[in-house]
């Protein structure tokens, strides 16, 4: 019966933990591939524009640009995209704090959404001109957010349990991690 | 476990809506339209059966529903543009015409020549690839946002669905 135990929980570590590197893995993917215009030839480069075009204005002049060449992503698109892997690393980290996040994970998104859509707001209203800077920071707010519960998300799917209640069975996510990094 | 089909295509039906031609430009915040298609799926779900989902069930809801948002808009975006209707050059000049002064002049050549030029399947599937990987990551998210809202019936009667 221990064993039956014993091996159900090491398959919902390595579930876990494949879940983990899958979130990790397709968000730093794409982050990759919204940077790389500079960096790669015409043809390859015409081909990533084209790819973000959909999901991004790529404005020129908000922009950043390398040797000249614009990224594929916006300042805040930038923001957002650069967010999601960096959440996904911190999600390992932030277990501690898993329980309080978790339970009040509506208020943190939209609390992110608040000063981006500020930013946005303000400017279009001409109260004030957002910079570079801001734009970035706002969107990797958002980034980092969403990011962070994409992970949660992620690694719930592969190690959901039959029954229980759907906020128990989100709390067992990070300490399944937690125990797959100990081992 | 009650079936999830409805709501997922409720979602996606949602999710390629907000992605197809001029509606399209929602997506360029944050994929809003994606975000909002996985939403209404786990709210729906959550709603007509009572029910909590817990954030893994949410994700995947969602993921599927950026999938085949995508996938049911790229097919509308190619008989609209076969129709006429041209969002891709209505945006490419509304931006050229807002900051077009401010462009570097190789930058407005390539934008008039990309908004000038003829759209064939190949030329649009070169525009619309990334959404396939896009979509199902903002799905997700929109769907743990949906799972995480949209939370019905009492501690004692939440069900994890599956």
């Amino acid at each position: 019966m221990e064993t039956r135990s014993a091996k159900k929980l090491t398959g919902n570590v390595n579930k876990a933990v494949l879940a983990w590197a899958v979130a990790f893995g397709v968000t730093l993917f794409v982050l990759v591939l919204g940077v790389l215009p500079p960096f790669v030839d015409e043809p390859f480069r015409g081909f990533l524009m084209s790819g973000f075009s959909s999901f991004c204005h790529q404005i020129p002049t908000r922009s950043f640009h390398v040797d000249g060449v614009q990224l594929a992503l916006c300042h805040r698109c930038l923001g957002i995209y650069a967010g999601l892997p960096i959440a996904v690393v911190a999600f390992l980290g932030a277990r501690r704090w898993d329980g309080f996040l978790s339970s009040r994970a509506r208020y943190f998104i939209l609390a992110s959404l608040v000063p981006l859509g500020l930013d946005w707001l303000l400017d279009f209203l001409g109260i004030w001109s957002n910079t570079a800077l801001s734009r970035l920071f706002t969107g990797s707010l958002f980034g980092l957010t969403a990011g962070y519960y994409l992970a949660r998300g992620i690694v719930s799917i592969g190690t959901s349990p039959d029954t229980g209640s759907a906020s128990s069975a989100d709390r067992n996510q990070g300490d399944l991690l937690s125990t797959s990094l100990k081992s | 476990m009650p079936d999830k089909k409805q709501s997922i295509l409720l979602g996606s039906a949602v999710a390629a809506i907000l992605s197809t031609s001029y509606l399209g430009i929602i997506n360029c915040l944050c994929c809003a339209g994606i975000i909002a298609g996985a939403m209404v799926s786990v709210w729906h779900y959550t709603t007509n059966n009572e029910l909590t989902v817990s954030a893994g069930t949410g994700a995947s809801m969602g993921a599927i529903v950026g999938i085949i948002g995508i996938l049911v808009s790229a097919v509308l975006n190619l008989l609209l543009i076969e129709m006429g209707v041209r969002s891709d050059q209505a945006v490419t000049n509304f931006i050229i015409n807002q900051f077009g002064d401010n462009m570097p002049p190789e930058a407005l050549d390539q934008m008039i020549e990309q908004a000038n030029a003829d759209v064939t399947i190949g030329s649009y599937l070169k525009n619309a690839w990334l959404g396939f990987v896009i979509g199902p990551i903002f799905g997700a998210i929109g769907g743990v946002i949906g799972a995480s809202m949209f939370k019905r019936g009492t501690d004692d009667e939440i069900i994890v669905a599956e």
